[in-house]
């Protein structure tokens, strides 16, 4: 299983699940920013240390801390 | 009745309320600018509407503070119609919160504001809102003529209720979970809450007294987009195109040219505002101010009253000397402010943000930080307010600490004043180092306060990346003519208050004598005199600078002016710079390492007394004094450090003084070589076992 924090750059994926390991809080902000299942999404760049990385998801542009997006499982 | 504004971050709330009630509210092109519920009452076709602007946020889920503020409103007050903005190029996700509200049956107009130019694709909005059930108008929130639409609008709809419909409520079987919803809730709010429930709201499970989890969450929002992707298929065009993505950040965010470029900026932005640009009309506006209102009032009174008199001396010293003194640094204030607001408005900030998490979490601080500290260029009190949209409460704490280091746009009258008189060109340098050093300090604070005593949890930092937008002119003006206002208002009322004060004090003696006349020992010159000698380790014994720095707790300016009063200068900058030098005027350095040393402290002491109120109001009384107190020692050591090391290279010269500074680094290095190694060892006996990291080192 792939996440959004190991997955390639600049190619689309689709969200499979937000895992349930992810605090409460943000898992439910994660659903609130779309990250449903079956969405397509794609890792744009990450910043220079890769502590953060910019996300395209439904049309707008997302930054989230790496260590947050390894809850977000993807599949090709 | 009541008309309550709610909409996603940064999609233009606060733009509408201002053209709404012709108020005069903070924007900025980023997430979380509106932190608290503003109201604001208007008469339109003789009826009082009364509008509330809302924080911005993405769902009814009470997660942030933003949307406690905002969710707890619209479930506390009677709102007679709840005005949804949402931005055109952004759609799917505003309506997210639509959805939301109208689960929670309020009364709805969907406002589609658009705040670019360019459409990123073309949209039914009649059609949407024939499908949702609600009325969707489409707006420009600074146009008013579009406005003065809505408010007709608003006007019309407020007796009708509306008729949303939501078809993907029965995939939910909601049915199941009204059961749990106690019986005192309204009727038109059981939906709203039996979906908190599936969402397993905490605070929510709690208040009913519920244990069980329905671990919904995810179905629930995926209905939701499910039936949006549904509604943009029917009334959108299909689009490629990305909200807020643009070419600008292949270079802005390159990974070796963000940093360069930031600095860059920011440097750009100082050197116009106090070099360039800024010292030009700084100088300007001190000739004007001296040739047309200080140099004939002055002689039109030492005719009427003589030059002797306290009257002709409260106007030469404490109001045209200290007061005029600050005014003249207005063009550069309002500059800066310009500047600061320039780049908030650009999008760059979340940018910045985005570039400087890597190294701010490494010190337990957020990008988000960066906003506030950025604003605490320009004043920290109202920078301190915008610490609060932080998730963290110790990261907050640290923000709003932290923020006071960051040299505010008060304490640059004193850099020009005291470093120009003593190094002259090379005070640009000077300057330069000061804005550093704050920096520098607030950073290495954060860590020191990160492992002791204000240990930050893992933050959520999820922000979002809003289009660049260009300035627009009309904003330019506003935003210099609002700062120019601010200024001349502080320093008619507060600056100028104080300067009498000081001058009160410093001109009369304990028995109420004019000194000037009768040569006694003024007030604050006896109470300096108490406190002087803890200064003189610093290099600043004497009672004037003493006695600066206590008037300076109210203001900073306070300190430039009331130097200007104790020397008795009645001119400009460069009459307060030769005064310095005189060793028989109360306010006297003897060395360009004492200015150095008193700059820093100056720099660093304590947050001026508004900072000092809104600290407590935000993190506590307790964190508050703690900052405060620590603040003071920072400010003594490192002024007591730079003065020493000055003297040094005073008498040294510099090259002595840093083979010696590199030789001591040596040592130190080598120290906590031998006694990593030293630890090292230890652990390789423990293990027993051959080390493999040792053996690859081989």
């Amino acid at each position: 299983m792939q996440n959004l924090s190991s997955c390639q750059f600049n190619k689309y994926f689709v969200i499979s699940s937000v895992s349930k390991a992810c605090p409460h809080a943000v898992r439910r902000r994660f659903f609130d920013l779309g990250f449903t299942h079956g969405q397509k999404v794609k890792k744009v760049r990450s910043s220079l240390l890769g502590k953060v990385i910019l996300v395209e998801i439904r049309g707008y542009l997302l930054s989230i801390r790496t260590s947050l997006a390894k809850f977000l499982e993807v599949e090709e | 009745m009541r008309v309550s504004l709610i909409g996603n971050p940064n999609t233009g709330k606060t733009t509408l309320f201002n053209s709404l009630t012709l108020s005069n509210e903070h924007v900025g092109n980023w997430h979380g600018v509106t932190v608290e519920e503003k109201a604001k009452k208007i008469v339109w076709k003789g009826q009082e509407i009364e509008v509330v602007d809302l924080p911005g946020i993405y769902s009814l889920s009470r997660l942030s503070f933003e949307e406690k503020v905002a969710t707890d409103y619209l479930l506390s007050h009677q709102n007679d119609v709840v005005v949804n903005i949402c931005d055109y190029n952004n759609l799917e996700r505003n309506l997210y919160l639509t959805l939301g509200l109208l689960e929670l049956n309020l009364n709805v107009i969907v406002v589609v504001n658009q705040i670019e130019k360019k459409k990123l694709r073309k949209i039914n909005l009649q059609k949407l809102g024939a499908r949702l059930g609600v009325p969707v108008v489409a707006i420009d929130a600074s146009n008013k003529e579009s406005v003065k639409k809505l408010k007709d609008e608003i006007l019309a709809f407020k007796d009708k209720s509306s008729k949303a419909s939501l078809p993907y409520l029965k995939d939910l079987k909601l049915e199941k979970v009204f059961a749990f919803v106690p019986k005192h809730i309204a009727k038109g709010a059981r939906v709203f809450y039996a979906i908190k429930l599936l969402e397993d709201d905490e605070d929510i499970k709690q208040r009913f007294g519920l244990t069980q989890d329905f671990d919904q969450a995810e179905e629930v929002a995926k209905c939701r987009y499910d039936y949006i992707d549904r509604l943009i298929l029917e009334c959108a065009d299909k689009s490629s195109k990305i909200y807020g993505e643009s070419k600008l950040d292949k270079i802005l965010l390159n990974k070796f040219l963000a940093f360069p470029i930031f600095l860059l900026i920011l440097a750009l932005v100082f050197y116009l505002t106090f070099f360039s640009v800024g010292k030009f009309l700084s100088d300007l506006l001190a000739l004007a101010l001296d040739r047309f209102v200080s140099t004939p009032i002055l002689s039109w009174l030492e005719g009427a009253v003589g030059s002797s008199s306290w009257v002709y001396s409260l106007f030469e010293n404490a109001i045209f000397g200290g007061v005029g003194t600050v005014l003249t640094f207005l063009p550069q204030v309002a500059l800066l402010f310009l500047f600061l607001s320039i780049l908030e408005d650009s999008g760059y900030l979340s940018r910045v943000a985005f570039v400087f998490e890597d190294i701010l979490s490494k010190v337990g601080l957020s990008g988000k930080s960066v906003y506030t500290l950025l604003m605490g260029f320009g004043c920290s009190t109202s920078a301190i307010l915008t610490a609060r949209n932080m998730e963290d409460q110790n990261a907050k704490i640290k923000t709003a600490l932290l923020t006071p280091y960051m040299s505010c746009s008060a304490k640059f009258p004193i850099y020009v004043c005291l470093g120009g008189a003593f190094f002259g060109a090379s005070n640009i340098f000077v300057i330069m180092g000061l804005y550093l050093l704050g920096v520098v300090v607030a950073v290495s604070m954060s860590l020191i306060y990160e492992k002791t005593i204000l240990k930050s949890k893992e933050q959520s930092f999820i922000l979002e990346f809003p289009p660049y937008r260009p300035i627009r002119a009309k904003q330019v003006f506003k935003v210099l003519f609002d700062n120019t206002k601010e200024f001349l208002v502080r320093v008619g009322t507060l600056i100028i208050t104080m300067n009498v004060i000081v001058w009160l004090l410093s001109s009369f003696s304990f028995t109420f004598e004019f000194v000037e006349t009768s040569g006694g020992v003024s007030m604050l010159e006896g109470l300096g005199k108490i406190f002087s000698p803890i200064f003189a380790p610093l290099g600043f014994g004497s009672w004037g600078l003493v006695s600066a720095l206590i008037a300076g707790l109210i203001a900073k300016e306070v300190i430039v002016s009331s130097i200007a009063l104790f020397n008795g200068v009645d001119g400009g900058q460069s009459e307060i710079a030769s005064s310095l030098h005189n060793p028989s005027n109360p306010v006297y350095f003897a060395s360009g390492a004492s200015v150095l040393s008193y700059l820093v402290f100056c720099l660093l002491y304590f947050p001026c007394l508004a900072s000092v109120g809104v600290l407590s109001k935000e993190i506590g009384k307790k964190w508050t004094f703690i900052g405060v107190i620590i603040e003071l020692l920072v400010a003594y050591f490192l002024a007591m450090m730079v003065y020493n090391l000055s003297l040094l290279i005073e008498i040294f010269g510099w090259w002595k003084v840093a083979i010696s500074a590199i030789g001591m680094l040596i040592i130190l290095l080598s120290i906590c070589f031998v006694i990593r190694s030293v630890k090292r060892k230890k652990k390789c006996r423990g293990c027993q076992k051959p080390c493999t990291k040792r053996k690859k080192g081989e």
